[in-house]
């Protein structure tokens, strides 16, 4: 019986997440339901309940790095709410403006600049959502490429170094932090250059029903230089130093990112449009996005225990070893299981309570024919893997989870079905750039064999 | 609506993190546990405002096409089966964990700097027995939406609590 339960608690949590209540509550509720099945049947005593407090408070507490992901939220309402974000914008859409579907390239721009800068997949899908979404779609794009641009966008930062998530899956994987950072250079550079090259494409298909704002064109050379340093090279310096000062070490993540929460701050105040309601506001929608993002995490605890406590894991182990498919029939249907995963919660989960469960099997798959330089390599090629079928799935209609985020940050005209018609394209490149690094784990595994030798 | 209190609390909140991060040049560990515990503050007490503003996120994919008394109807139904029972639980058995906290930890905690540890927990069970508050008010809304005849909504009550598009 009890091994049924978190069958059960899988299948629910499918069929409940579309009645449309939030998807926090459903999670939050089925974790609180099952357990007290799990208490009326025997198989929990009633006294395990009071742990789910306990762990609601290690959810949110634990997490090094969360901090760091609510003031980059206050740094990214700042730089939208005072219009600065859209100063950068306009500059791009200008430096691309001969480019066709250049906003749409100047947003992937834009993710891959600010997005590593956040590391949490919700945080950077809202933060984009809420400076580019406005403009895309007052340019005439349409809302499906609009979501498309900025889910590519806003998912593809988490797979890019610094990201925060690389971090965790080195540590798994038992890799050095420069090694993971540097085999996931090239598969993220392919997946870049691949969306660039789409979304050049689309917009020559199919421009924009509206020319191009010239609006903020300035007239005079002193213009430009006002306009460019203003809205290009003040938040650059700023995104630059705060993933400059992650990167080499100057400061902790969580330092990095109050100077970028302060320097928002100071480069709306620069712009002269800082007074006390605009505090107020930007305070109030920080702590709207925060609410949201973090009662997702707090609810995925509460789902999780009675489903850990009744052997889901177990179960999913012991599933693996009976597989008899060779390495690379348990290597899919592990890469697959963290896909489904995905759907529903965000990495720090799956990296942390997960993987571990997967870890066993993955070290002993062999690769040794297909992978050169070793065991090291092959499980450097794996965490490349899982990393890009977690950022896959992120946004794989109709679960992924980062397409929920972006419909929560977008203005009322965009629907959900506009976002997965976007997004379509967008998986299907990801399946691209999988399957070639499958093929060819060299894409992971030369750069950083290159650097710190075999 | 009672969610409206939280608003200068966060600012205050907010407020405290900035001056904890313009000293960032004497940094100790002080200012981390500060920041931390702010942080789970502004997050648990922002949840009922978020939850009265109807900003957690739904997958509104089924939703959207149904009348506003069948949403109404859904609503009820999550209302009683799951948010009324998770917050019971996190409510009685959150004050009883904080209780153990000032009681048994009181004294350890103090040697690690923490003397208020206890204080700061009892924001899971406060930030949770406001959200409950906020699911009634969303209840009451909700019943008379579904009780008004035909569907049409009630006079000055919007279907469901969606009254803030941010």
């Amino acid at each position: 019986m009890v091994e049924a339960l978190p069958v059960m608690m899988l299948v629910c949590l499918a069929l409940l997440l579309f009645s449309g209540l939030p998807v926090a509550i459903v999670l939050a509720g089925l974790g609180i339901t099952f357990s007290l099945l799990g208490v009326a049947l025997g198989e929990m005593p009633l006294l395990a309940l009071y742990n789910v407090p306990i762990k609601m408070w290690g959810s949110i507490s634990q997490g090094l790095t969360y901090a760091a992901v609510v003031m980059l939220l206050f740094m990214g309402v700042a730089l939208e709410k005072s219009g600065v974000a859209r100063d950068l914008l306009t500059c791009m859409q200008l430096v691309f403006r001969r480019v066709p579907g250049g906003l749409g390239l100047a947003v992937i721009v834009m993710g891959v600049v600010l997005a590593p800068a956040a590391g949490l997949v919700g945080a950077s899908v809202v933060t984009l959502a809420l400076i580019a979404m406005p403009s895309l779609l007052s340019n005439g794009y349409r809302p499906e490429y609009a979501s498309g641009a900025i889910a590519a966008a806003g998912t593809v930062g988490v797979i890019l170094p610094p990201a925060v998530m690389l971090f965790f899956l080195a540590s798994q994987f038992q890799l050095t932090i420069g090694a993971m950072f540097l085999a996931t250079v090239i598969p993220g550079g392919l997946l870049v250059a691949a969306y660039a090259l789409y979304f050049v494409g689309a917009g020559w298909l199919r421009p924009p029903s509206k020319r191009a704002e010239d609006v903020m064109t300035p007239s005079t050379p002193v213009g430009w230089v006002q306009l460019l340093s203003r809205g290009l090279v003040a938040p650059l310096a700023l995104v630059g130093l705060v993933l400059a000062s992650i990167t080499f070490g100057w400061a902790t993540p969580r330092q990095s990112a109050a100077v970028g929460a302060a320097g928002g701050l100071v480069l709306v105040a620069l712009n002269g449009r800082l007074n006390w309601a605009m505090f107020v506001d930007i305070v109030r929608s920080t702590a709207l996005l925060c609410a949201m993002v973090f009662f997702i995490i707090i609810a995925a605890a509460v789902f999780s225990y009675p489903f850990v406590y009744f052997g889901g894991n177990d179960l999913i182990t012991s599933a693996l070893d009976s597989l008899e498919t060779g390495p690379w029939g348990k290597l899919a249907v592990i890469l697959g299981i963290i896909f489904v995963l995905g759907f529903f919660i965000d990495w720090i989960e799956i990296t942390i309570i997960f993987l571990p469960l997967f870890l066993p099997t993955l070290s002993t798959l062999e690769f040794a024919g297909h992978v050169a330089f070793g065991n090291d390599a092959t499980m450097l090629w794996m965490a490349t893997l899982v990393a890009l079928t977690l950022q896959t799935s992120f946004v794989t209609p109709p679960f992924g989870f980062a397409l929920f985020f972006l419909k929560g940050a977008s203005p009322e005209g965009v629907t959900l079905p506009h976002i997965y018609r976007g997004i379509i394209p967008v998986v299907a490149l990801q399946v691209v750039v999988i399957t070639l690094l499958l093929a060819l784990p060299m894409l992971a595994v030369e750069l950083p064999a290159r650097v710190f030798g075999e | 609506m009672s969610a409206l209190v939280f608003l200068p609390l966060m600012v205050l909140v907010r407020i405290w993190e900035i001056f904890t991060r313009n000293a960032l040049g004497q940094s100790s560990p002080w200012y981390g546990y500060v920041e931390g515990e702010a942080l789970v503050l502004l997050i648990l007490l922002s949840l009922a405002y978020a939850y009265s503003r109807d900003a957690h996120v739904r997958v509104d994919i089924v939703r959207e096409r149904l009348s506003p008394r069948a949403q109404a109807l859904i609503e009820i139904f999550g209302t009683l089966l799951f948010v009324l029972p998770f917050t019971a639980v996190v409510v009685f058995y959150g004050v009883q964990w904080v209780e153990a906290v000032a009681e048994f930890g009181g004294r350890s905690a103090l040697a690690l700097g923490q003397p208020l540890a206890w204080v700061i927990r009892a924001a899971l069970p406060l930030g949770f027995a406001l959200f409950a508050l906020a699911a009634l008010v969303a209840l009451v809304r909700n019943v008379k939406v579904v009780l008004t005849k035909d569907g049409e909504p009630a006079p000055r009550a919007p279907p469901v609590n969606r009254d803030a598009g941010e």
